[in-house]
């Protein structure tokens, strides 16, 4: 998805690079206290990005993420009847702990090992050139992700020959406390909902996320934040999962479960349960505030 | 039994079902029947109401205050007296804060800029849907933007009511949108595009009709969509009395503004004379 507005630069053009800012340590925040059963207080503000249709930003502990959505404008050449919608995700280029930590905990196979491996090899070598110029695998999963769970929300019938390009921007990432990507995809799915509701997109229902951890001795743990126990990696049967709901049909749109070992169906209604517990808290936290600013 | 109508919603939510009735107020007898129907903003859609059961409701799919009004039935009514009158009403969605982009739609008439010229069709550029703001008000730089055609929607009032005056706000409107950006929205290739084919650009004598004497390159042009067209383009017809070139520069002369002298030729004050598919201008 090349940007045709802008002219791209000489091949020697190098990015600009800011000196770090010097007091970093001290603008980062302890993470919250928070109970089995209970959600992490967030911060959202809504049209914060001027030349978009529509922008969220989310700031939940350490983790800041905004959102912006462009269209629906006119493409030409691809579908007639309906929008045509995508998901770009960038994480800054500085929260190195982010992909060092998905490329070696995401996935358990060896051929995806090998493949990560390469991933991350790439992307070294692209971080390193001008800029990055492909997505990184946490920047696909997480574009993917959110592109699934959005598709049945939106009206694209109304949008016919037209686009709609949803941006996602990583600025930081609880880097101490290594919070997962599971984590991550949550909040970002979030923002994203509230940046549509933002840009006046007809959408058939709000999507709200939830995740949720099954620990070993079965307790279901909401919007588990690694900080309070320290990471397990050795966890047993552990498993996360994060859920996308349309709360008024009742319907789940994405759906992503994550363990060190098997899992069975019970284990996995359980971690679901948690996860519609907490899209549900979402969903009327963002209706309390879609209403506010009304 | 009466259904209370939220007066703020949120993107799935219910607004009213379909079917209403409204009841008296002191026997409770029903007295009329309601249909409530979709508008801007809304959807219909099934709700589930418990297990295996579902109804057919009006939902939000914007953000914003709901406006419900009688819809005017032209028919009389040809119900006995044993029938319940029943009421039609259309829901809609409003929120001033996001200006909804309007995409033409079949049967709606748009302004569009002529871009090139074969001998079968006419390539435009659509600017505008008739009698709502402008799609793409920035030229294609954000949707958002303080930059660019700001003029958009008074070339549409202005055009509308076919007044001479329209012409130099028009002007205004084009010089802008050069001066701060540079950059024509076709440029970007971020307009959507319409084409007329020789054969709709008028209603009689369709076989005589030539595109070059029709339609210039630079002319704005009010036509109707009668298809939503191809991937490339939408197909747009000039068939119609009031449709055709609405402001047009003089070619062959010293570049003046034409002003239509009847529905196929415009003159300008020079007294240089062109021929035009002119839209009849009042």
């Amino acid at each position: 998805m090349s940007d045709r507005r802008r002219i791209t630069g000489p091949e020697s053009a190098l990015p600009l690079v800011f000196a770090p800012t010097p007091n970093n340590q001290s603008t980062t925040k302890s993470p919250q206290e928070k109970t089995n059963s209970g959600i992490r207080n967030f911060f959202i503000k809504t049209g914060i990005v001027s030349n978009c249709n529509g922008s969220c930003f989310l700031e939940v502990d350490n983790t800041t993420i905004i959102v912006s959505v462009y269209g629906a404008k006119p493409i030409r050449g691809s579908s007639v009847t309906s929008a045509s919608f995508s998901v770009m995700t960038k994480v800054s280029n500085n929260l190195e702990e982010l992909s060092n930590f998905t490329s070696s905990d995401l996935s358990h196979s060896k051929e995806e090992k090998e493949e990560q491996k390469l991933a991350k090899e790439d992307e070294y070598v692209t971080t390193n050139q001008i800029g990055k110029t492909q997505l990184s695998l946490v920047e696909q999963k997480l574009s993917t992700y959110i592109q699934t769970a959005f598709l049945p929300s939106i009206l694209l019938e109304k949008y016919p020959k037209s686009s709609i390009e949803v941006f996602i921007n990583i600025l930081t990432n609880d880097s101490h406390t290594n919070s997962s990507l599971l984590s991550l995809i949550t909040w970002c799915a979030n923002c994203t909902s509230l940046a549509l509701v933002d840009s006046g997109i007809e959408l058939k229902d709000m999507v709200s996320t939830g995740i949720a951890k099954l620990t070993d001795d079965q307790t279901v743990v909401i919007d588990p934040s690694y900080s309070n126990e320290g990471r397990k990696t050795v966890g047993g049967q552990e498993v996360r999962a994060v859920a996308s709901y349309m709360s008024v049909t009742d319907t789940v749109v994405g759906l992503m479960i994550e363990s060190e070992e098997g899992v069975n169906g019970e284990m996995i209604e359980k971690v679901i349960d948690g996860c519609n517990t907490m899209a549900r808290e979402i969903r009327s936290n963002m209706n309390g505030f879609l209403v506010s600013t009304m | 039994m009466s259904v209370e109508i939220p007066r703020v919603v949120v993107p799935g939510q219910p607004i009213v079902p379909e079917f209403d009735t409204a009841s008296h107020s002191a026997d409770h007898t029903i007295t009329q029947a309601r249909k409530y129907l979709s508008g801007p903003g809304t959807t219909l859609s099934k709700i589930p109401t418990g297990p295996n059961e579902e109804v057919n409701a009006i939902v939000a799919t914007l953000k914003g205050k709901t406006v419900i009004s009688p819809k005017s039935k032209d028919k009389t009514s040809s119900a006995s007296k044993d029938e319940l009158p029943v009421n039609e009403f259309l829901v809609s969605v409003v929120n001033h804060q996001t200006p909804r982009v309007p995409l033409p739609k079949e049967g709606d008439y748009v302004l569009c800029r002529v871009m090139k010229l074969t001998s079968r069709q006419a390539f435009v550029e659509i600017l505008s849907v008739d009698n709502q703001s402008s799609i793409l008000a920035d030229s294609g730089v954000g949707s958002n933007g303080s930059l660019g055609m700001a003029g958009g929607t008074s070339l549409v009032a202005n055009v509308s009511s076919g007044s001479v005056a329209g012409t130099s706000v028009f002007s205004q409107a084009v010089g802008a949108t050069n001066a701060s950006l540079g950059a024509h929205p076709a440029d970007l290739g971020e307009s959507f595009r319409g084409l007329i084919r020789v054969q709709d650009i008028r209603a009689t004598e369709r076989d005589k009709t030539q595109v070059v004497e029709s339609f210039m390159p630079g002319d704005i042009v009010r036509a109707e969509v009668i298809n939503i067209g191809d991937g490339a383009s939408y197909y747009l017809s000039t068939a119609k009395n009031e449709l055709g070139v609405v402001l047009s520069r003089s070619h062959g002369g010293r570049g003046d503004m034409l002003y239509p002298l009847d529905y196929e030729t415009m003159v300008s004050v020079s007294g240089h004379i062109e021929k035009r598919k002119v839209a009849k201008p009042f």
